[in-house]
């Protein structure tokens, strides 16, 4: 068996020349190879996150395109303060946020309750459920699941924003404030206050669903 | 409010101890409002859970290649933003070890540095700083100085120091008019 001369000489490890960190020297060093790594890292994380925020998958991928064409635009700025994954999530906040509002300026964006939220599969369409008569009591899983995405719509965007990232992308409470660039305790409070508030309103359909 | 939003979440996330869980759900009893609002977010958390599960976001195929023909010209370091970074990793490593090192040697030059700039420091003036013997005997010297500088002494009436390069020289002009014991 071979042994080392100076076992403790320090060796980066796999893990090291694949870290984000590395990948982004890499591409600052003309790489594309590396910048294709990180592109296929975090595109269905960025896809993921558009489409829960903005509610239409199609967007969603011009979205997650655009932000990283920013990020890479931006690559030489970025100086590692924070880690990579926070910084392409503030790119992708920010962008939703300026569609979202957007949106909301152009009155031809509105959605009508005829119109179907898949528009390729022309099903599912936007009801309000009818709270006065009895709850329909076939409501199924997949239509609750509309129900989030209709009431996650109608959220304001920074309810909608801690929802998303924390419940749906999974991040910790750490990262979210980084990302929005508050308090964590302002993070935790803006996230129960949503939470409770989407629980509200789906409230007949899951008793519907029991 | 008898306790605070994170409070609860926390209970949510199974993060309290099983003392303040036990706090904290005697509260809620009591409390009917924040005892909905939990069993709301409790609701609305296993919905979201279940979306993010059920539901997952497709990427298409050609998610790159299309980006690839977006991309602009190759991105540069910004050069300050490259010295930050040095900086910034000069002064923070990453390695643990050498961070300690490093934080702590950045602490005792903020703290040297603070106690030069912020100690108390002795101000001299001239005017307040002498008695009136200690200017006597500053004025006599001065006299005596210059006095010493009008009227030097010949050359020939001084001993010599020994080993003086000067004098090394004048002794061996005149070797036998200096008494050496």
């Amino acid at each position: 068996m071979l042994t080392m001369a100076y076992p403790d000489v320090y060796k980066p490890g796999e893990e090291e020349f694949n870290s984000d960190a590395w990948l982004v020297g890499r591409a600052l060093e003309n790489d594309l190879a590396a910048f294709e790594q990180l592109v296929e890292r975090y595109q269905g994380k960025m896809v993921g996150y558009a489409a829960r925020m903005l509610g239409d998958s199609e967007e969603a991928e011009d979205v997650a395109q655009e932000v990283f064409i920013k990020a890479y635009r931006s690559l030489g700025n970025f100086r590692g303060d924070s880690a990579f994954s926070t910084w392409i999530y503030r790119i992708a906040t920010n962008l939703c946020i300026d569609r979202m509002r957007k949106r909301k300026r152009s009155p031809q964006q509105a959605y009508s309750l005829d119109e179907p939220i898949d528009k390729d599969e022309e099903k599912g369409s936007r009801e309000i459920p009818d709270e006065s008569g009895e709850p329909n009591l076939n409501v199924e899983k997949e239509e609750l699941r509309q129900q989030v995405r209709l009431v996650m719509a109608e959220m304001p965007e920074k309810m909608r924003t801690v929802l998303v990232l924390c419940d749906i992308q999974g991040l910790p409470y750490e990262q979210i404030a980084k990302i929005l660039k508050c308090p964590i305790g302002t993070v935790k409070s803006r996230l129960f206050h949503a939470r409770a508030d989407l629980g509200r309103r789906l409230r007949p359909y899951i008793k519907g669903a029991q | 409010m008898k306790y605070k939003d994170s409070h609860i979440l926390d209970y949510l996330d199974n993060q309290l101890c099983e003392k303040d869980c036990d706090h904290l759900e005697s509260q809620l009893e009591r409390d009917e409002d924040t005892s909905n609002a939990v069993d709301d977010a409790r609701l609305a958390m296993m919905a979201l859970h279940d979306l993010a599960r059920e539901d997952p976001v497709t990427v298409s195929d050609d998610f790159w290649p299309r980006l690839r023909e977006q991309l602009p010209e190759l991105p540069s370091r910004n050069p300050l933003s490259q010295l930050a970074t040095n900086l910034s990793q000069w002064v923070w490593p990453a390695s643990s070890k050498w961070g300690i090192s490093a934080r702590v040697a950045l602490l005792v030059a903020v703290l040297a540095m603070a106690s030069l700039w912020l100690g108390p420091q002795r101000t001299v003036t001239p005017s307040s700083a002498f008695s009136a013997s200690e200017k006597a005997f500053i004025a006599r010297s001065m006299q005596r100085h210059e006095d010493y500088v009008n009227t030097p002494p010949s050359v020939n009436s001084l001993p010599l120091p020994i080993g003086d390069a000067a004098s090394s020289d004048q002794n061996a002009a005149a070797p036998d008019d200096v008494y050496m014991p």
